[in-house]
C-alpha cells in the first residue's frame, strides 16, 4: 500500500489550494478522490483529471473500493493524496479499514443548517459529530487551507462547545 | 521628508483603492501589486521615480504572491502602499525600509481575516432582499456594505500609520545601534530571494532550472535590460515548446453542437447586452464583499441579476432564482467565468420550461466545476501571468524606467480581461462541454510549459539584480590581505552569494519549511553577519 501523505475533506476537491499550495507542498504525483456520487458522473471526472497539473494522476473512487484502489497504486516515495467531499466520508473510510492518522479539514461551504467553524469551513450537525468520532478514533483532527497556515487542531476550534457537543451526541442517539 | 495631513489622506485613499472593487476586476492584478502602489504613494508624495523604485522592491519580496480561497500570505496594500509611504516619509534607504514591509504585510493580513469574517454578515441582508425578489437590492449588498468597511478598516489604519508613523520610525531609528541598522539594511537585500524562492517553489522544475541560470548569467555579466532577457527567454521558449514535442496537435474534440438546441418560439432568450452586463458586473464585483462564509456567492448572485430580469417574471420566480445563487461559490473569476455562461445557458432552458433543469442540476454544475477551474485558473493567472510581468515591469521599474509599472497594467489587464470575456461567452456558447472544449484544446500544457521558461529566465534576471548583498571577509596571510569577495567569489562567478541564497531558500521551501520561517532565518542572518562584519550591503 502507498505511502498516504494528505487525507483532506474539502468539497470543492481539486482547486486552487490544492494544485497551487499542497501538490507543489507534498511534492504529490497522485490524487485519489472518494465520492460514490463522483464515481457515477464520467464528466466532472474528466473535468477534475485534465484540471489537475500534467504530472498529477487522478483516480476517482468509491468508499468500498478504495482499499483495493490503494493498494493498486504506485508505491513510489511521493505518496498518495485522499481528497474527500465530507467528515461522514472520512469516517467511511476508517470504518471501511483505510488506516489515517492525521486528517486535514480544509473546505466545507455554508449552506442551510450549518455553523461556521473555521474561515471557509462550515458543518451541519451531523458533520460535526463525524469529526468528533473520527477524533474519537484516535485520529489527529485539525483545520488547515494551506500548507503555510498553522494548523488549528479540532479541540482548539470546539473546546468550549462541549455542552453543545453533548447536545449533538443526543441528537445523534435520537436518529 | 515632510508629508501633509493632504497626502496622508490621499494615501489612505488610495490604499483604500487598491484593494477595493472598481477597477473592473482587475484591481487584485495591478493596483493592488507595490509596484503600481508604490508608484501612485511617489505621485502623491512628489517622487513618482523613488515611489516606483521602493515600490518595485517591495513587490520583489511578494512575487511569489499568490492567495486562494481567502487565505493570505500577507497583505500587499500594507506592505506596498503603507511600506512606501513609510520609507520615502522617514527618508529610509530602500533596503532599510524593505525590512519594515515583512510586519506591515502581517499586520494587513490580519485586517483582511477580519474584514473576510464580517463581510459574512452582508450575505445575510443580501438574503433578505433576495426573498423579497429585489435583484437591485442584493447588488447593493454586494457593493456597499462590504466596500464602506473596507474603506474604514484599510483608509484608518493607513492615515494613522502614514501620517504618525514615520516620525515614530525615525525615532526608532535613531535610538538603534548604527550596526543594526546597516544589518537591516542587509535583511532588505536579501529578502527578494524569499519572493523569489517562493515563486520557484512552484513554477520550478529541475529540469527548467538552466532557463533560470541563463536569465541570471545574461542579467550579471552581459548586463542586458530585462526586457531583452524577457524577449531571450520567450525565444527560448518558443524552441523548447516545438523541439520537445510539448506542441502537439490538439486532441480531436467530440463532435459537439453548441448548447443552443432547436430554436423554438417559446424559448426564452437573453440578449448580448445582458450578457454584456452580466460579464461586467461578474468582472467587476466578484470579491466586492468577498467572505468566509460563502466566498464569491454573493458576487454570483449580483452577476446574475441581468439574465434573471430578462428571464423571469413573476416576483416568486426572481426571489427563488436569486436565492439559488447565493449559495456558496468560489472559483478562480478569469477562468471560472466559463461557470457562468454554463449557469446562464442552464438558465435559459429552465425559463423555456426544461423541467430537467432543477436548482439540484445547476448548483451541481456550479459547485462541480468551479474547484477544478480554480485549481486551473489560479495557476494561470496568479501562478504564471501575473509574477512573469511583474518581473519584467519590476525589473524596468528597477531602472528608472516609468514604462515599468504603465506596461505591467496595460499587459496584465489585457490579459485578464480578454481570459475572462472568452470564458465566458464559450460557457454560454457549448454549454458545459465548454469547460472540456478550454481544458482539452491542448494548449494548456505546452502554454504552461513556454510560460515557465519565459518566467524562470526574467526570474532569473531578477534575482541578479534584486538580491544584493556581499562578503566583507577578508583573511591577511603574510603579507596580503585576500578579500573573499572581490579576490575569490567574483573571479568564480560574479552574483554567486545572491545566487547561492535564493536556491538555498527555494530547497528550504521545498523541505517544508514554511516562508514565515525563512523570514525570520533572513533577518537573523543579516543581522548577526552585519554584527560581525562578514556581511555587507551591495
Amino acid at each position: 500500500m502507498p505511502h498516504i501523505t494528505l487525507v483532506r475533506i474539502d468539497d470543492r476537491l481539486i482547486h486552487g489550494q490544492v494544485v497551487v499550495k499542497w501538490v507543489r507542498h507534498l511534492d504529490c504525483k497522485e490524487i485519489l478522490i472518494v465520492d460514490d456520487e463522483l464515481w457515477h458522473d464520467a464528466f466532472l471526472q474528466n473535468v477534475l483529471r485534465l484540471a489537475a497539473p500534467p504530472d498529477v494522476r487522478v483516480h476517482v473512487t468509491t468508499v468500498q473500493k478504495t482499499g483495493q484502489q490503494l493498494s493498486s497504486s504506485s508505491n513510489d516515495s511521493h505518496g498518495v493524496m485522499l481528497l474527500v467531499k465530507s467528515p461522514q466520508t472520512a469516517l467511511a473510510l476508517l470504518n471501511n479499514g483505510v488506516p489515517f492518522s492525521e486528517l486535514n479539514v480544509g473546505g466545507l461551504a455554508a449552506g442551510p443548517r450549518t455553523m461556521r467553524l473555521y474561515k471557509s469551513v462550515s458543518a451541519t450537525s451531523e458533520q460535526i459529530v463525524a469529526l468528533f468520532a473520527i477524533r474519537d478514533r484516535g485520529v489527529r483532527v485539525y483545520f488547515q487551507m494551506v500548507p503555510e497556515e498553522r494548523r488549528v487542531d479540532l479541540s482548539e476550534i470546539l473546546p468550549a462547545r462541549q455542552q453543545q457537543r453533548e447536545g449533538l451526541l443526543d441528537g445523534r442517539r435520537r436518529i | 521628508m515632510e508629508i501633509s495631513v493632504g497626502q496622508a489622506l490621499l494615501i489612505a485613499l488610495a490604499a483604500y483603492l487598491g484593494s477595493s472593487t472598481w477597477f473592473l476586476g482587475v484591481g487584485y492584478f495591478t493596483v493592488y501589486r507595490p509596484l503600481v502602489g508604490g508608484t501612485i504613494v511617489g505621485l502623491i508624495l512628489g517622487d513618482v521615480v523613488a515611489g516606483m523604485q521602493l515600490g518595485a522592491a517591495i513587490n520583489a519580496i511578494y512575487l511569489g504572491f499568490i492567495s486562494t480561497g481567502g487565505s493570505l500570505p500577507g497583505d500587499l496594500i500594507f506592505a506596498g502602499y503603507i511600506g512606501t509611504a513609510l520609507g520615502m516619509v522617514a527618508g529610509l534607504d530602500a533596503p532599510t525600509a524593505l525590512s519594515l514591509v515583512v510586519p506591515l504585510g502581517l499586520l494587513g493580513s490580519a485586517i483582511w481575516f477580519f474584514r473576510m469574517t464580517v463581510d459574512s454578515l452582508f450575505v445575510h441582508w443580501a438574503d433578505a432582499f433576495a426573498r423579497r425578489g429585489s435583484t437591485r437590492g442584493v447588488a447593493a449588498m454586494n457593493l456597499w456594505p462590504a466596500q464602506v468597511l473596507l474603506l474604514l478598516v484599510y483608509g484608518i489604519p493607513a492615515f494613522i500609520i502614514v501620517y504618525y508613523g514615520s516620525a515614530a520610525v525615525q525615532s526608532v531609528m535613531a535610538l538603534v545601534p548604527a550596526k543594526v541598522v546597516e544589518g537591516l539594511a542587509m535583511v532588505g537585500g536579501m529578502l527578494p530571494a524569499v519572493g523569489i524562492g517562493m515563486l520557484l517553489s512552484y513554477m520550478a522544475q529541475w529540469r527548467l532550472m538552466p532557463f533560470f541560470l541563463l536569465g541570471f548569467l545574461l542579467a550579471v555579466y552581459l548586463d542586458l535590460p530585462v526586457l531583452v532577457i524577457a524577449l531571450l527567454g520567450l525565444i527560448a521558449a518558443a524552441l523548447h515548446v516545438q523541439y520537445t514535442g510539448a506542441l502537439r496537435t490538439p486532441l480531436p474534440l467530440q463532435e459537439s453542437t453548441p448548447a443552443e438546441g432547436p430554436a423554438s418560439e417559446s424559448r426564452r432568450r437573453v440578449t448580448r447586452r445582458d450578457m454584456l452586463g452580466a460579464w461586467l458586473r461578474w468582472l467587476t464585483f466578484s470579491h466586492a464583499c468577498y467572505n468566509y462564509e460563502r466566498l464569491q456567492g454573493l458576487g454570483f448572485a449580483h452577476s446574475m441579476t441581468p439574465i434573471i430580469r430578462r428571464l423571469y417574471d413573476t416576483k416568486e420566480e426572481i426571489a427563488s432564482a436569486l436565492k439559488r445563487h447565493l449559495v456558496f461559490f468560489n472559483t478562480e473569476p478569469n477562468v471560472g467565468a466559463v461557470v457562468h455562461g454554463v449557469t446562464v445557458a442552464m438558465e435559459e432552458e429552465r425559463a423555456s420550461g426544461a423541467a430537467q433543469i432543477t436548482d439540484e442540476a445547476i448548483n451541481s454544475v456550479k459547485s462541480g466545476l468551479m474547484g477544478p477551474l480554480a485549481g486551473v485558473g489560479d495557476s494561470l493567472t496568479q501562478g504564471l501571468i501575473t509574477p512573469i510581468l511583474l518581473a519584467l515591469g519590476i525589473g524596468l521599474a528597477q531602472q528608472g524606467n516609468l514604462a515599468g509599472p504603465i506596461l505591467y497594467v496595460l499587459l496584465e489587464s489585457a490579459a485578464i480581461i480578454g481570459i475572462s470575456y472568452f470564458t465566458w461567452m464559450e460557457g454560454y456558447r457549448w454549454g458545459k462541454v465548454a469547460v472540456e472544449r478550454v481544458l482539452e484544446a491542448g494548449l494548456l500544457q505546452p502554454l504552461t510549459e513556454g510560460a515557465s521558461i519565459l518566467g524562470l529566465t526574467v526570474v532569473g534576471a531578477l534575482a541578479a539584480t534584486t538580491v544584493s548583498f556581499s562578503s566583507k571577509l577578508a583573511i591577511t596571510v603574510g603579507p596580503q590581505t585576500v578579500n573573499l569577495q572581490t579576490d575569490v567569489l567574483d573571479r568564480i562567478l560574479r552574483g554567486m552569494l545572491p545566487l547561492t541564497l535564493t536556491l538555498l531558500i527555494w530547497w528550504m521551501l521545498t523541505r517544508k519549511k514554511s516562508p514565515l520561517t525563512i523570514i525570520l532565518i533572513v533577518f537573523a542572518a543579516g543581522l548577526v553577519g552585519t554584527w560581525f562584519g562578514w556581511l555587507g550591503w551591495g
